[in-house]
């Protein structure tokens, strides 16, 4: 179910209902929105069982800042900002850890295909070649600043426009630009200089 | 015709990719990428990357909604009773507070009057006086002299000294 398509299962109603109490109501809401949530998590923290974890807490926390969403925008414009800025606060943190060696290096999100390292077993030079780009693109993924990974992520994955990027991320759209722009860039050189 | 450059190129051309650039905008960006073709490379190496992107959050395995909403529920129980604890104990907390200061008020206070009544008042005030019992002056060859007026029951000192110095009481 896309933004879209969530908001005509009568979001509006849902979200009345959950202020007042509706625990059930606000299980439909977390429901219709499970996917984007999650999807914009995995794509900034990158760990599945960290982001389910951190979209739990999302969940529980906006359950209890119902009362804070006031109606001037859409709901999931203000579910991802709290989404957002929950996987922003998670990798800071996880940064401050591993700078302080508290923490072993983060390993990406492996998909079940993916658990067994390509050295072990022979796999088809393409699926090989494959692993290998998506492990290039994670390394220079990690290497991006939050900001610029949560634009990109809202963009690429979530296909939201330069204006709803903004008013998750509380900036301008100018500033959206400038970030999408730079991730792309520095995406690029990365990937480049693998290849070469 | 305004000025275009390849750094202007690319920016326009993050844009386009987007949908967010104007049709006239739009229209200048082709002409321009037609006449340098390598920049319209890039294009692809940024459509790589978004593919590549969702491919990574598509491939790992998440939840299912109905068991991320067990778990929130779980946790939202949790959070709610926590809290209720808390308001509980706080309150608890409050009311032993002002029961124990006002259990030590009244057991100070009844103290303090047996005391009273047992000793009087009056050896209350005895106990609190301060006693003289002599008293040192530097002044040659004077003498002093301390006793308790009956009527008013206050110490009176004398100092005497000889002729040549005077008198000094109080």
């Amino acid at each position: 179910m896309n933004s879209r398509e969530s908001e005509s299962f009568d979001a509006a109603d849902a979200v009345r209902r959950a202020r007042a109490g509706d625990v059930d109501a606000f299980g439909l809401l977390m429901k219709a929105y499970h996917d984007k949530v999650y999807g914009i998590l995995i794509g900034m923290i990158r760990h599945a069982d960290d982001a389910r974890d951190v979209s739990q807490q999302v969940w529980v926390k906006v359950w209890n800042k119902l009362d804070s969403f006031k109606g001037d925008a859409d709901f999931y414009t203000w579910l991802y900002r709290v989404a957002s800025f929950a996987a922003l606060d998670f990798i800071r943190k996880r940064n401050r850890k591993q700078e302080s060696g508290l923490l072993e290096e983060i390993e990406p999100a492996r998909s079940p295909d993916s658990e067994t390292a390509p050295s072990v077993v022979s796999r088809p030079d393409k699926e090989l070649e494959q692993a290998e780009v998506q492990a290039a693109f994670n390394a220079a993924l990690d290497l991006l600043s939050p900001e610029h990974r949560l634009a990109l992520t809202l963009r690429e994955v979530e296909g939201m426009a330069y204006d709803e990027i903004a008013r998750v991320m509380k900036c301008r759209k100018g500033t959206v630009m400038s970030r999408i722009f730079y991730a792309r860039k520095h995406m690029q050189e990365h990937l480049r200089e693998w290849h070469s | 015709m305004a000025f275009m450059n390849h750094k202007k190129a690319e920016r326009w051309m993050s844009r386009a990719m987007d949908g967010e650039l104007s049709p006239r905008r739009a229209a200048r960006l082709d002409a321009y990428l037609k006449a340098h073709p390598h920049v319209a490379e890039q294009r692809d190496a940024w459509k790589q990357s978004g593919d590549l992107l969702r491919a990574h959050c598509a491939a790992t395995p998440a939840q299912t909604p109905e068991a991320a909403w067990n778990d929130v529920r779980r946790a939202i129980r949790v959070a709610s009773s926590d809290v209720r604890e808390k308001q509980a104990l706080n309150g608890r907390m409050v009311w032993a507070s002002s029961l124990a200061a006002l259990l030590l008020l009244v057991a100070g206070t009844w103290f303090t009057l047996r005391y009273i009544a047992d000793q009087g008042f009056e050896a209350v005030a005895e106990a609190h006086r301060t006693e003289v019992e002599f008293v040192e002056t530097d002044l040659p060859d004077a003498m002093s002299m301390v006793y308790e007026d009956a009527e008013t029951g206050l110490t009176v000192i004398w100092v005497l000294v000889t002729e040549e110095q005077g008198h000094a009481g109080s």
